[in-house]
């Protein structure tokens, strides 16, 4: 199995950067959030995919449910 | 029979559109854009999907397309090594092989009503700004330059102008560690005439500026067949999000509240997206500190839970029922 691409943190703004006089203002001066990939379930239930159009009819694939019907264990 | 262009992953909003559908005994079929790329054959001129048949279809909500990009990230390292200038041939070729294939499929559902027309599902800011113009919206005063001394006197005229893309905003990320990821924060920029004056070189790539409206609050309208359903976003008192709301503070999200338009501007909303000819969207106003209201700009397949939780205007039902009323309408 391949390993994911890991990047050097901070390169993403340094490249940007770099290039900024070829970039519209927007680009300008960029900030970076760093944030975790990872979910953390194990407070939750009902974070498991759900196939609720699977019919034949429909196209659909499973999907999260809607963050309104997630309920914490302790409730 | 209503049909459903969406996309596989992600895409709550439809999975709850549909639950409605179902209640109201609704006719519909869902096509994501990924299965149409992957498993639809098109044979002398039939698409060929499962049971799928454009012959049957009366309206479309055209919500979605697909969410996965055209570079597999598995095989990132053999980008990687065709460099920057063939991976971006490679990339626009894909695009277009795709491209003609999606704009096929519009082109046999061309006779049908959408609720947004292939052709406005990506908006053109400028050209929306006129026509709200021509409504009778405010519009904040803005130019498009490459050129520093145009700029400056732009900004001294303003004090505080704003910079934002005159397409959609990319997005940018990652990974710097398995569990972290890196993203790139490029919503409206603002800038002082000083920092014009100090900061920018005297040309540079052609950009989009406005001037920046002191806001009391800030409006998000969802718009579905001639009626504005809107919301008060308190994005002003928070430094965070006082240019752009959507640098959203998770950790103290601002206030949301329905909000009722002032009759004139609702009007004005109304006439702009008949004109604009959009059944559907998402529009973003600003109430300024001098009691105008500004139009912005409109998101035409718009984004609508945003709206629809925090003010219970239940929109996922409206739309399920708008969808089914035209589909009557058209059989």
């Amino acid at each position: 199995m391949k390993t994911k691409k890991l990047n050097k943190k901070g390169a993403l703004k340094e490249s940007i950067e770099h290039l900024e006089n070829q970039l519209p203002l927007f680009f300008k001066n960029p900030e970076i959030k760093e944030q975790s990939a990872k979910i953390d379930v194990s407070n939750f239930l009902g974070l498991d995919e759900f196939p609720v159009y699977n019919s034949k009819r429909s196209a659909c694939r499973p999907c999260y449910k809607p963050i309104s019907k997630i309920h914490f264990i302790n409730e | 029979m209503i049909l459903i262009i969406s996309k596989s992953e992600m895409e709550d909003t439809t999975n709850q559109v549909m639950d409605w559908l179902d209640t109201f005994n609704g006719d519909y079929y869902r096509l994501n854009g990924e299965d149409f790329m992957n498993k639809a054959d098109i044979i002398n001129g039939q698409i060929q999907f499962e049971s799928f048949n454009s012959e049957a279809i009366t309206v479309i909500w055209n919500r979605r397309w697909s969410s996965r990009g055209l570079i597999n990230f598995e095989n990132e390292e053999y980008y990687d090594a065709l460099g920057a200038k063939n991976s971006s041939t490679l990339l626009r070729s894909l695009r277009q092989e795709n491209g003609i294939l999606r704009s096929f499929l519009h082109s046999k559902l061309n006779s049908k009503v959408w609720t947004t027309r292939p052709e406005k599902t990506s908006a053109n800011k400028i050209k929306n700004l006129e026509i709200a113009k021509s409504c009778n919206l405010s519009v904040p005063e803005y130019i498009i330059t490459s050129n520093k001394y145009k700029l400056s006197q732009f900004a001294k005229k303003h004090e505080r102008i704003i910079c934002k893309p005159i397409s959609e905003t990319p997005f940018f990320s990652s990974s710097i560690d398995n569990d972290i990821v890196e993203t790139l924060i490029l919503y409206t920029k603002s800038f002082t005439a000083n920092q014009i004056e100090e900061e920018i070189e005297d040309t540079f790539f052609k950009s989009l500026f406005q001037q920046q409206i002191i806001k009391e609050f800030e409006i998000r309208v969802f718009y579905l067949n001639d009626t504005c359903y809107s919301m008060a976003i308190f994005s002003q008192n928070d430094k965070q999000t006082q240019v752009d709301f959507r640098n959203y503070n998770d950790a103290k999200p601002n206030r949301t509240v329905p909000f009722i338009l002032p009759k004139e501007v609702e009007e004005n909303v109304k006439k702009f997206c008949r004109k604009a000819e959009y059944n559907i969207g998402s529009l973003d106003l600003i109430k300024s500190t001098d009691g105008k209201y500004y139009f912005l700009e409109i998101n035409p397949v718009g984004q609508f839970g945003m709206v629809s939780y925090p003010c219970n205007y239940n929109l996922e039902k409206k739309l399920a029922k708008y969808l089914i009323d035209e589909n009557k309408k058209v059989k």
